[in-house]
């Protein structure tokens, strides 16, 4: 805030500078530029400086006190190292500003800290020298604050009032420009970096049919790919390229251009996923199984949402790669679960249909969990289910009722708290499991 | 010149009370920087106080000054009361500094309502002498 201050001032001194021509010329575009010594208007700055001293004069009012500050803790401690040395220490106590009155200093190890904002702490001698050492330090971290911003000051005046003894050579240049030439420059630099942009990519296609890296085994996958394609996907193909390419010069745009080794990355990267893509579509199994998944998720989103690809499950034949690894080895932690430990009450429980089929469900839903083909398929049948199961307890609510006093009824009410929330937590982890085991049968 | 006057003097008062509008609303402003400042500060100091009572181990004692009285007070109580001070101070500094950001949009609003009333009355005047 203190910096944002100073350089918003300095905008606007730039702004106010106000041009007397000493020469104006122009350029080839036609836009104007206007020569001019730097010693006229200097006034405004002469106020920037005005400003610039009398933040130093605070910073270094701060600095001092933060050294008086460090100095009386440096104090401080050496007298609480050797109050202890004695059980009563005679000692000419103050009375008011101009008296003092002989008198002994008791309790020479209890020693009330102020911690701050009114709160106390009795420590032992020993115990505040602690504290003092840390309250030292930040001392320190401070006074080296206050002196950065300090020197920042200095030198920031240094470099101005050189400015003042400067003579005629050093000159400011002004350039006059509209909004429509603005627009106009603008437009130019795009079309400059597009060509930059296709010549190094044809520069970078040239090179990499030469190399044997993996980088040249996707290209010519990728123009085999491109021939395997029908028309309409070749269509859609070369248009994601082309979006890719936009987004890219767009990103050279911002970033000034200077990241060919990872725009060259990224560019491969996204013909793969385009080709994942298409495969997907074809049913088409991959080699590359987790690869897949990162790759796709780092994948341009924008891909995605162009192509506004529709998700289901009957096609897609690629296996999953499981979350639980089906060998028995010992370093992994697995959970075993069994469907007859359930007894959740996501379904309100109807007693007549518990009453009536029992049996039947509990049949059903044993086969039936090699069968669930979609989500919405987990309730029916595992809903169904708990209902079957809930002779039990009927759905509770969240706080356990306490019959302790009030005076340990806070400490009880927490405690009695805790495992109901637990439980509830153990409950929802039972359903996760539940979901997850379900799509491995898939 | 007679309506033109008339026209004047009512963008005059228009411009003052603008004016007036918007000296308020930086004072405003002003009081509520310096209150937030001295929110901070005083969130700064109570979280020195936190690492220090943490630091104390469970015997220790720990009294409040409450008016002229040092009161004495429960470790676990103390930590507590300065935890929760701590966030109402941080909630505090967020309204505050909620209220600053309304402030200063009025306050730009009402800058451009006075530069466009000034415009409006330099044509006034213009065409009042261009008139005469």
């Amino acid at each position: 805030m203190f910096y944002d201050e100073d350089f918003y001032f300095r905008g606007e001194v730039m702004k106010k500078r106000s041009s007397s021509d000493t020469g104006g010329e122009k350029d080839g575009a036609g836009t104007k530029y206007s020569v001019q010594s730097l010693q006229n208007n200097l006034e405004n700055l002469v106020q920037l400086q005005h400003e610039h001293r009398q933040r130093l004069e605070l910073v270094e009012k701060e600095y001092n006190q933060l050294r008086k500050f460090k100095d009386d803790y440096l104090h401080l401690q050496k007298r609480l190292r050797t109050l202890p040395d004695k059980t009563s220490h005679e000692v000419m106590v103050p009375i008011g500003p101009l008296a003092f009155m002989p008198g002994r200093l008791i309790h020479t190890n209890e020693i009330l800290v102020l911690l701050g904002d009114n709160w106390f702490a009795e420590r032992s001698a020993k115990e505040a020298a602690e504290i003092v050492k840390r309250r030292v330090k930040d001392c320190n971290e401070k006074i080296e604050t206050a002196e950065n911003q300090m020197n920042l000051h200095k030198n920031w005046l240094e470099e101005t009032s050189g400015l003042f003894e400067e003579d005629k050579d050093q000159v400011e240049i002004i350039e006059e420009l509209t909004e429509e030439e603005f627009e106009r420059s603008k437009e130019e630099h795009r079309k400059k970096l597009a060509e930059d942009y296709e010549k190094r990519k044809s520069s970078d296609q040239e090179s990499r049919t030469e190399e044997e890296t993996p980088e040249a085994g996707a290209s010519t996958s990728q123009e085999n790919f491109i021939e395997k394609l029908d028309e309409d996907d070749k269509k859609a193909y070369e248009n994601l390229m082309k979006r890719l390419d936009q987004l890219e010069m767009e990103e050279d745009d911002e970033s000034g251009g200077s990241q060919d080794a990872d725009d060259y990355d990224r560019y491969i990267r996204h013909s793969e996923t385009a080709e994942e893509i298409y495969s997907a579509d074809d049913g088409a199994e991959h080699a590359t199984g987790t690869e897949d998944t990162e790759l796709s998720a780092s994948g341009t989103p924008v891909l995605y949402k162009r192509n506004k690809r529709r998700v289901s499950w009957a096609d897609d034949t690629r296996p999953l790669f499981t979350i639980i690894p089906d060998d028995n080895s010992e370093s992994t932690y697995r959970i075993k679960y069994t469907t007859k430990q359930l007894s959740l009450p996501l379904i309100e429980w109807d007693p007549a249909s518990a009453r009536d089929t029992p049996e039947e469900n509990i049949d059903q839903t044993d086969s039936s969990s090699a069968v669930i083909q979609s989500p919405s398929e987990l309730y029916k049948t595992f809903g169904e289910r708990r209902r079957s199961s809930l002779p039990d307890p009927p759905p509770r609510g969240i706080l356990k009722k306490t019959h302790s006093s009030t005076a340990e009824a806070s400490s009880s009410l927490c405690s009695s708290l805790i495992p109901t929330r637990m439980m509830k937590a153990d409950r929802v982890f039972q359903t996760r499991w539940l979901m997850m085991l379900a799509l491995l049968y898939l | 010149m007679g309506p033109g006057g008339a026209e004047v003097a009512q963008m005059q008062k228009k411009f003052e009370g603008e004016l007036v509008a918007l000296k308020k609303i930086q004072k405003d402003l002003t009081k509520t920087t310096t209150l937030r400042s001295q929110l901070d500060g005083q969130l700064n100091e109570n979280k020195v106080v936190k690492e220090e009572l943490d630091l104390l181990d469970m015997n220790a004692v720990v009294y409040k000054l409450i008016g002229p009285a040092l009161i004495r007070q429960d470790l676990e109580e103390a930590r507590q009361n300065v935890g929760k001070r701590i966030d109402y101070i941080q909630q505090e500094i967020k309204r505050h500094e909620n209220g600053m950001e309304d402030l200063e949009k009025k306050a730009d609003e009402k800058r451009d309502c006075i530069s466009k009333l000034q415009q409006q009355m330099q044509q006034i005047m213009i065409k009042a002498q261009g008139s005469q």
